[in-house]
């Protein structure tokens, strides 16, 4: 029941919020040509952390996905999003 | 005896309002502030239920939710409400209640001889005796025998509703220091909200304002019963009166003060569960706040100070008080000075060994430590006292930590991990000190009966006995402790069992009890009523359904309606002379023209300079090369290159296109493709719109669908040469802008003319006009599977399944003349993908008896174990008159003329493969010359 601060709408309830995975820093392009094992890797290998991590978040309410920093222990520094899309 | 022990002043309640009610057709009376459960007392009431499993008397032990025994089922009108807990029910005139799991009757229960075999039936008795042959062979009759209240047969009659609140100060409890703390915060100006679960105390006193400040909301009858991240706490508000029910009620509290008090521990002595024995703080309680007197002669059994006073105030009320039973040696010499002043035998250093009576308790016999022997005394009340423990469980819920005091004997808050804190008595400090264990001596040295006799946990039948067994047996968790032996899992869930429980479990491991932990605290802390989680999403409201355009004109029509996807669709229309109805609306199309509502396909408009070169991405077919005006089939894959979704893409301008999605996808591939484009591509200028519910679509199907359509107001030319199959035109139809498109999922000549949604009923009631002539039949869904069925078109996820590549229903051609990427495309690589023994799309003729095959049915292996393929879709195709079908078999295209077997439920038959399409293979149909 964390909440997150959506730079288009403001603090909301997580609710509000579809989880879309977690955002990986070296993540291939997405039309890449990937061997078996990385492509493997690619589609269905999380790395799983107990910790900080960034993360995927659609704000179903204003249709806009986020990259939300959170500790997965503790959901602490969830609050703040950023546009995905921004560089 | 009506009132018999009820004291002529005092408490809070009216004496000139007299409430009359039933307690298992006994008909009785009680005052206005009562609660079910001192009514019950004032009217001498004992026993007041069974117990879950042993099914032994039980009665009010306590004076709010921490009672173990007062659960009744209320019964009003069309409502049955089962284990509702007689303290906390107020007591109203007309009020119907009766005991829960005994019969006939709490007194005389049937079933009341199980407790003879309490001695067979120890911890984890159930998973150890009942398992040959199964435990499904035991549980009708033992789900018989346990349980509690029954749950109603009939729907819900009442209305619950859920509301989001915020505030500055949230403080649960209405206590002095709860009543203290919001004064005090909404002095200061801070905005705050009260939760109370019964009455604000004290209720008869005034000594609080009301609500004198206005930004103080000050809620009764409101339990706070969860608490989450963010200071986010849940309460469910029981309503008194009025259209509703109880509201589920989420606040949003910037701080949170708890004060929400503390739990006496009950001691533990054998015969401790028989009805009579109460929480030295609920017998106060009924005292104070009810004026009634639990019993007539008192004794009292303690292991602190805290308890004397509960004597003396008993003793001045009346009641006459025959013992102090101290376990301690030298109680503090002021309690001791005031039982002495009011003349109060005090047995130091002592213990009770057991209790008796029928039913009810009668006496107890009470010895000095190491004596085996004891002395009796005669009494109807036992007032019990092992100290106090702090209410910390909505605390713990919110991370808070918890710390064992020593000196309390309880748990008291520790570090917080929110904006949160314990006032009063939940935060321990002026809880008064305990004088050791709840038990007395060394309870390892205890006999066998004793401890079988020594209840923890009333409401679920756990003895110390249950406990020992289960350490004995290396459940030194109190985690397993707790589900090994049901401890603390009943309605109360362990209020006043949970810290006696575990204290006994470190006892028995020779361990402390902070070394062994609390179980963990779930919400809710009080049962809340499924009604109130479900709040308005009921009935209707509960799964919402969409209308057609022309929903308003399908009654008079015949339609048979049925959900779909979402949508209340006509599956089809009513039967004409000697054809099913089915059958008549695909003969209509193949032969003459028919009419369908269309409206809930997924439309998706995708414009912007990059529209060619994001849709050329998004489909696992060539869409850039495109010309203007033209339409394609289109498949949508996933990253595993697993079709997800199919439909139409169509040119309309340069940088303009509109799609078609399967209906059930409509806003799922809407949010499939913002996805990309915001995450993936968010350099490419693309604006996606969805128009599903924007624009109404009527599909005219048939070799005359022409004929019929020119006879309309359309400024478009309709011949093949100007309106070619898969093509698509935007014009006017009387000034209304439509855009129409040229298709075939039918098998048939089709268009399906898209307009804005409040003209689809005239358009509908226009064409049926023209058609009339043509004898234009109205079709169904039912209808419009099976023309797609004769012709082999897939129905994606009914067709295909999560492993379902392009090539497998043999549309591979549409991908492999791409030059640019898409999505899925490295997957489709992989030589798994391409491998050829692969499951693909085949049709399947029956051969033999020419029934019909099964929808589901399996193909196995012609040797061993494991399948082959199956059967999706099959049907009686009216125009072949003949059963058909489609589905997927390994290696199926190389497979054309082999006769393979089909299972299904039991029944086994063969069938002929065959390419899928069984109508027009080489779609002339479609291409017609007109």
């Amino acid at each position: 029941m964390f909440r997150i601060n959506c730079p288009w709408c403001g603090i909301r309830d997580h609710d509000e919020f579809t989880f879309g995975g977690e955002l990986r820093a070296h993540a291939p392009a997405w039309d890449a040509p990937l061997t078996g094992e990385d492509l493997a890797a690619q589609l269905f290998m999380r790395d799983n952390l107990k910790g900080v991590r960034h993360e995927r978040w659609l704000h179903t309410s204003c249709r806009e996905w986020l990259r939300v920093v959170r500790d997965t222990a503790d959901h602490s520094g969830v609050c703040e999003a950023t546009h995905v899309r921004a560089p | 005896m009506q009132n018999s022990h009820r004291l002529e002043s005092g408490g809070c309640i009216d004496r000139t309002k007299l409430l009359s009610f039933r307690f298992d057709g006994r008909r009785l009376s009680g005052f206005q502030g009562d609660t079910l459960a001192s009514a019950l007392l004032a009217n001498g009431i004992k026993v007041v239920g069974r117990s879950f499993k042993l099914h032994r008397p039980r009665g009010i032990t306590g004076l709010g939710e921490e009672d173990t025994g007062g659960l009744v089922q209320l019964i009003d009108d069309a409502r049955s409400t089962p284990n509702v807990r007689a303290t906390q029910t107020e007591l109203v005139e007309g009020l119907v209640a009766r005991s829960v799991n005994c019969w006939p009757g709490p007194r005389w229960d049937l079933a009341g001889g199980l407790s003879l075999l309490s001695r067979f039936l120890p911890a984890g008795f159930y998973y150890k005796t009942f398992k040959w042959p199964s435990w499904h062979f035991y549980e009708p009759l033992i789900r018989r025998l346990a349980g509690l209240g029954r749950a109603p047969d009939g729907p819900d009659p009442d209305r619950y509703e859920r509301e989001y609140l915020h505030c500055e100060v949230l403080v649960v409890g209405g206590g002095t220091a709860g009543m203290t703390a919001a004064a005090a915060a909404a002095a200061r100006g801070a905005d705050v909200i009260l939760v109370e679960q019964n009455r604000v105390s004290p209720a008869c006193g005034g000594a609080y304002p009301r609500s004198s400040s206005p930004s103080l909301r000050i809620f009764e009858f409101a339990c706070a019963f969860g608490y989450y991240e963010d200071n986010l706490v849940a309460v469910s508000r029981r309503a008194r009166g009025g259209r509703i029910a109880e509201r589920l009620c989420l606040i949003r509290a910037h701080e949170v003060v708890l004060a929400t008090g503390a739990i006496e521990r009950p001691m533990i002595f054998p015969g401790n569960d028989r009805p009579g024995v109460m929480l030295a703080s609920a017998a106060r309680g009924y005292l104070e706040r009810y004026g009634v007197v639990p019993g007539r002669r008192a004794a009292l059994v303690t292991n602190n100070d805290d308890a004397y006073d509960t004597a003396v105030h008993l003793q001045r009320a009346g009641v006459s008080v025959a013992a102090i039973i101290d376990s301690r040696d030298t109680p503090a010499s002021d309690a001791a000075r005031s039982a002495a002043a009011a003349g109060i035998a005090v047995h130091t250093g002592s213990s009770i060994l057991g209790t008796s009576g029928w039913h009810a308790l009668r006496s107890i016999t009470v010895a000095r430590r190491g004596e085996s022997r004891g002395r009796r005394i005669d009494c109807d009340l036992l007032c019990t006292s092992g100290g106090w423990a702090p209410t910390l469980h909505l605390y713990s819920q919110s991370g808070g930590k918890l710390a064992f005091d020593e000196a309390l004997g309880a748990f008291v808050p520790g570090e917080a991990t929110q904006r949160v804190r314990a006032v009063g008595r939940a935060q321990g400090a002026t809880l008064p000190r305990t004088g050791g264990n709840t038990w007395s001596g060394d309870v390892g040295a205890w006999t066998e009966r004793a401890r079988r006799h020594a209840f923890v946990d009333l409401m679920s039948d756990v003895a110390v006995t249950d406990i020992a067994v289960a350490a004995q047996e290396g459940y030194v968790s109190v985690e397993h402790l707790k589900r090994y032996t049901t401890l603390g899992m009943s309605p109360d869930q362990g209020k006043t069992s949970n810290l006696n429980g575990l204290a006994l479990l470190a006892a028995f491991t020779g361990r402390s009890p902070g070394a062994v932990g609390n179980t963990k605290f779930r919400p809710p802390y009080v049962p809340v009523t499924l009604g109130a989680f479900a709040g308005r999403a009921r009935g209707i409201l509960f799964s919402k359904v969409r209308r057609l355009p022309t929903h308003a004109v399908q009654d008079e029509s015949g339609a048979r309606m049925m959900e779909l996807s979402g949508w209340l669709r006509p599956a089809h229309y009513a039967a004409k002379g000697s054809l099913s109805s089915t059958e008549a609306e695909v003969l209509a199309v193949r032969h003459r023209v028919g009419l369908m509502d269309y409206s809930p396909i997924g439309k998706i408009e995708i414009s912007g300079t990059d529209a060619a070169r994001f849709l050329e991405r998004i489909y696992a077919a060539p869409v850039a090369s495109l010309p203007v005006g033209r339409a394609r089939y289109g498949l949508m894959l996933n990253e595993n290159g697993v079709i997800v979704d199919d439909g139409i893409v169509a040119r309309l301008a340069e940088r303009r296109f509109f799609l078609t999605v399967t209906s059930g996808h409509a806003e799922l591939m809407v949010d499939w493709l913002e996805e990309w484009q915001q995450c993936a591509w968010p350099d490419l200028d693309v604006v996606i719109t969805p128009l599903t519910t924007h624009l109404a679509a009527l599909l005219v199907s048939g070799p005359l669908a022409r004929t019929v359509l020119s006879a309309l107001k359309l400024d478009l030319p309709l011949d093949a040469g100007r309106f070619p199959h898969m093509a698509v035109r935007e014009g006017a139809l009387d000034g209304v802008p439509v855009r129409v498109l040229r298709t075939g999922f039918s098998g048939e000549v089709s268009f399906e003319i898209y307009l804005p949604w409040r003209h689809g009923a005239t358009l509908w009631r226009e064409i049926r006009g023209a058609g009339a002539a043509y004898e234009l039949e109205l079709f169904g869904t039912d209808a419009m599977l099976m023309l797609r069925l004769e012709k082999g078109f897939i129905h994606v996820g009914l067709d295909t399944d999560s492993t379902t590549v392009p090539d497998d229903i043999d549309m591979g051609r549409l991908h492999q003349r791409k030059s640019e990427s898409f999505i899925g495309m490295q997957a489709l690589a992989r030589p798994h993908s391409k491998a050829a023994e692969r499951l693909q799309l085949v049709g399947f003729e029956p051969v033999g008896s020419g029934d019909t095959l099964a929808e589901g049915a399996q193909v196995p292996c012609s040797h061993g174990a494991g399948r082959q393929g199956s059967i999706t879709s099959s049907g009686v195709s009216p125009t072949l008159n003949r059963p058909i079908a489609i589905g997927m078999l390994t290696s199926g295209r190389s497979r054309y003329g082999e006769i393979v077997p089909v299972h299904h439920d039991g029944r086994r038959s063969r069938a002929r493969v065959r390419a899928p399409c069984f109508v027009d293979p080489n779609n002339e149909r479609l291409r017609d010359a007109g």
